[in-house]
């Protein structure tokens, strides 16, 4: 529609005046002619098909369903209710639930390998101590070791005779 | 009577009032989903259980809400619904590489004469949205602020719709 008429509506209140101004630009303008031409085409694209009119009612097949759904449907109306978000919500939920597994497992993965490290070059670092024999003034004498990640302890006692 | 006591007298358990809600708005329901779907089987079902629908879910009925435009957004929603089923399926022929048959098994001529030629080519050309708001403009008359209710959008967008249908239709029409 081209904007004179725009201007007709936006600038007369007056009913009659517009609708006659209108009526005649309408009769002289080629643009505002083909416009309504193809308004008018594009309306009779969306035809009313004969059937339709001809067609039965369809309250028998509907009043089936309703008898049918209805037994079934009010017994299960709990659960079916659960399946009625829409499909993008359950999608991103599924998204997030990977992503948050996928996260557990990079760390999962991560600590295991770091904790295996660590066991391996704590081994390497104190390596074991095997005591085979330890005499204190020609007394048997017991060992005592005490490790940690960076040091390793060994002290020896005697033996209280009295307790052999 | 009109369609609010209609929907009063079934909520009180009146189950054959609604016969009379599926008299008065069968064909316009049908006509609206054959526009969109273009498919005469396709139209029946959907508006059956469009209705269906409704009666099950009258009880969330807003009463100022005009049943006609509630009913509307049911059978477009469940078009939509149609539309994607269908999308999927092809794709999934497609894979299969049954197309041509199952093309040759669909091709009677009882429904090539229904689905003609003109108006699948429309339908090729406008996308669902834009068609169910050129055929609630144009055939019901309604208003854009009704129709962006229907299909559950900003009342700009559905006129974006219908220029982008309009345009679409004017390219065609002008080709033919």
């Amino acid at each position: 529609m081209c904007k004179l008429i725009r201007f007709f509506y936006l600038l007369i209140p007056i009913h009659g005046f517009r609708a006659f101004l209108i009526q005649k630009h309408f009769a002289a303008c080629s643009v505002c002619q083909k416009e309504w031409g193809m308004d008018q085409s594009a309306k009779g694209s969306f035809t009313k098909p004969e059937w339709i009119a001809q067609e039965h009612s369809l309250w028998p097949q509907i009043q089936e369903k309703i008898h049918m759904l209805g037994r079934e449907g009010i017994q299960s109306g709990e659960t079916k209710k659960i399946f009625l978000f829409p499909r993008w919500q359950w999608a991103l939920a599924g998204l997030a639930l990977l992503i948050l597994a996928g996260i557990f497992l990079v760390l999962d993965i991560g600590l295991i390998q770091r904790s295996k490290k660590a066991e391996v070059s704590l081994a390497l670092k104190n390596p074991q101590v095997n005591i085979i024999h330890a005499e204190i003034h020609g007394k048997k004498a017991t060992p005592f070791i005490y490790q940690t990640s960076e040091n390793l302890y060994i002290w020896f006692g005697e033996i209280n005779q009295e307790e052999d | 009577m009109d369609d609010k006591n209609i929907i009063s007298r079934c909520l009180m358990g009146d189950g054959e009032a609604f016969e009379m809600l599926v008299n008065r708005y069968q064909s316009q329901i049908l006509h609206f989903t054959w526009n969109i779907l273009g498919d005469k089987e396709e139209a029946k079902d959907v508006t059956q259980d469009s209705f269906v629908r409704s009666y099950f879910h009258l009880q969330s009925y807003d009463p100022n809400r005009s049943f006609k435009t509630w009913l509307y957004t049911i059978a477009y929603n469940r078009c939509m619904d149609k539309i994607r089923e269908k999308q999927s399926r092809t794709r999934f022929t497609k894979k299969m590489g049954n197309e041509q048959r199952l093309i040759r098994r669909r091709d009677n001529p009882e429904k090539r004469l229904e689905d003609s030629e003109h108006y699948l080519l429309i339908l090729k050309k406008l996308n669902g949205k834009e068609r169910t708001a050129l055929t609630l403009k144009l055939n019901e008359g309604y208003l854009s602020r009704e129709i962006a209710e229907i299909l559950g959008c900003k009342e700009s967008t559905v006129r974006v719709y219908i220029l982008n249908a309009k345009r679409k239709l004017k390219k065609f029409l002008e080709k033919k």
